[in-house]
């Protein structure tokens, strides 16, 4: 016999939306707490005003100009003889950088790589995740609603937006085929459907879900062709780097191991793949620390390329595949991730350089297309930052606290006129 | 599912990563919100400080989560816990004769969003009326479909204590609600 007190109880729950009101002002409480705890210092670095870093500068400005002067009085009468006044003084870059794309507080906007000529494109206050295509005309993102969200797309001036996806319940951030003919993304709702994978055309005519398997599938990257995905599936008992054919066929676990392996990235020739390797004895249900490795497309030829002293994560090739960047995450007794730090390094791990200090809290980056420069999210100042490939040339581009997730640069190669 | 570590350095990363984070927090809410209103009788104001503690301890221990549960499933059970201590508040009110909170019908959110259907709105007024350590356990046996072991556990007290108090929650319900006479005990 049933139990009616039972059946009723149990009865499926829907879930309920909260007033708006609340769910963002407790989201920004929460902004705060994350901000606090993601500070080891009392005070962020560039508030101490003056710091001994900013006194550094100006000394050593002071210092070049004075030396300028004297050079330039000296010289100035010989300059016909030094100077080949027939060629430029210096060279133009080849590739000038477009324009970043970032969300700020559920807005996005774009702006120039100096943080100039802001432009908001949506107003919604919650839209995330932008990501320009190929060709520099479009932005994908996903926007957020009570119901869940999608993928939708606008112009690069933020007119014509349609949604392009399904409603989802925690839809990734979208990732353009290198073509531009497709987007892919994930969707890790906690329901039946967790960590599908999905691949839509940005017109939203096709809607495919590429993976069949149920569970754990984690979209990362296109390859250069187009022609493959590459993901992290649990399929297989612990995490794998997969690659299938971009239509969901010929899924093949690349890393048939018993450690966990995340984070694929085809380098730009599409011969290799850097990703990151729990490494050290797991403990607590966790590794204690990760590297940084590659191996080939198929599999084949893996190799360490960071020593596991560290979380290092997020390997991203520079466009030209002279470098591998990557995030480390330096870890305190007692206190989680301390310091959050970018490193760059050769494919073959040589010529590593630690390219934030200790007190930036970088979190997620972006290469420029020139492979010059990095931005990424400074959130021990709560903004958009830049630093140079050698470590040189950091420097704040937008101060907005709201921003939110990683901003993305576009190609300039491909830029369209006006 | 097979993921542990895996899960903890993903939700990590989500939880830094604002525009992920905000993703699975618009997706998350609902559900730790509607699981709460469900269990405090549809009072708003209850569910929402509950659900604002629920997300502060979930972003304060967020090194703790060892991915061993889905993260939907970690922070409701911080929920959980957060409601077990809603309950031994008011128990330790209601014995000191303040039942400031409790009262019948103290719903202030639409019946529709909460109370799925007659016969369930019918008991939730029954289970208002119970003494609140009653209604605790009935709570989180039934709808959280907690073993006595765990509701014992939730609620600071033995196992002995919580099946005398379902017992007495169930007997009163039955008295309360004629419908109910065909109950059953398992």
């Amino acid at each position: 016999m049933t139990d009616p007190i039972r059946e009723t109880l149990q009865a499926p729950e829907r879930p309920v939306e909260p007033d708006v009101a609340f769910a963002d002002e407790l989201f920004e409480r929460l902004r705060e707490e994350m901000g606090h705890r993601a500070r080891p210092l009392v005070l962020p670095r560039r508030r101490r005003i003056p710091n001994p870093s900013l006194r550094r500068v100006l000394l050593a400005a002071a210092v070049l100009i004075v030396t300028f002067a004297i050079l330039a009085a000296i010289l100035w009468p010989l300059r016909d003889r030094l100077v080949d006044r027939s060629k430029p003084a210096h060279d133009v870059p080849a590739v000038v950088n477009g324009r970043l794309v970032a969300s700020r507080a559920g807005q996005i906007v774009s702006m120039e790589a100096d943080g100039s000529g802001e432009i908001l494109l949506t107003d919604t206050g919650r839209d995330y995740s932008p990501a320009w295509s190929p060709d520099g005309r479009r932005i994908a993102f996903i926007r957020s609603s009570g119901r869940g969200s999608a993928i939708w797309i606008m112009d690069a001036d933020g007119s014509d937006q349609i949604q392009v996806s399904d409603q989802g319940t925690m839809v990734q951030p979208p990732i353009w085929s290198p073509t531009g003919a497709f987007i892919a993304y994930s969707d890790l709702s906690s329901d039946a459907e967790t960590g599908a994978i999905w691949r839509v055309t940005p017109d939203g005519q096709e809607r495919v879900r590429v993976t069949t398997y149920a569970d754990g599938n984690f979209l990362r990257d296109w390859s250069p062709d187009g022609a493959k995905l590459a993901f992290e599936s649990d399929r297989d008992g612990d995490v794998d780097i997969w690659v299938m054919n971009a239509d969901g066929s010929a899924p093949t676990n690349l890393t048939q191991n018993s450690v966990s392996d995340w984070g694929p990235a085809f380098s730009p020739d599409g011969t290799r793949i850097a990703f990151y390797r729990g490494f050290g004895r797991p403990k607590h249900g966790g590794w204690s620390r990760t590297a940084i490795w590659t191996m080939n497309a198929d599999g084949s030829d893996p190799v360490r390329l960071t020593d596991g002293s560290r979380f290092d994560i997020h390997p991203r090739w520079s466009p030209d595949g002279r470098w591998i960047a990557f995030r480390a995450d330096m870890m305190s007794k007692g206190a989680g991730v301390a310091v959050v730090r970018l490193y760059r390094m050769a494919p073959d791990g040589s010529d590593l350089r630690g390219l934030t200090d200790r007190e930036t809290q970088a979190l997620e980056f972006e290469w420029s297309p020139d492979s010059t420069t990095l931005v990424f999210v400074d959130d021990d100042y709560r903004g958009i930052a830049v630093v140079g490939a050698d470590g040189t040339g950091f420097r704040t581009v937008a101060t907005d606290p709201t921003v939110i997730g990683i901003p993305d640069w576009q190609a300039a190669s491909e830029r369209p006129a006006g | 599912m097979a993921r542990t570590a895996d899960t903890a350095i993903w939700f990590r990363e989500t939880l830094e990563d604002e525009s992920a984070f905000r993703a699975w927090y618009d997706g998350a809410l609902p559900r730790v919100y509607g699981y709460l209103l469900h269990r405090c009788g549809g009072q708003r104001s209850v569910a929402e400080d509950l659900t604002q503690e629920a997300f502060v301890e979930l972003v304060r221990s967020r090194r703790s989560f060892d991915g061993r549960s889905d993260p939907m499933t970690w922070v409701i059970g911080i929920a959980r816990h957060k409601l077990a201590d809603h309950f031994r508040r008011l128990a330790r009110e209601e014995r000191k004769r303040l039942r400031v909170v409790r009262g019948p019908v103290a719903n202030d959110a639409s019946t529709e969003t909460w109370a799925a259907s007659e016969r369930r709105q019918e008991i939730w007024r029954a289970m208002e009326r119970l003494p609140t350590m009653q209604r605790a356990a009935l709570t989180l046996h039934y709808m959280d479909d907690l073993p006595v072991s765990a509701v014992a556990a939730e609620l600071g007290k033995s196992e002995a204590a919580i099946g005398s108090l379902l017992a007495r929650g169930r007997e009163t319900l039955r008295r309360e609600l004629p419908t109910l006479n065909e109950v059953d005990d398992d």
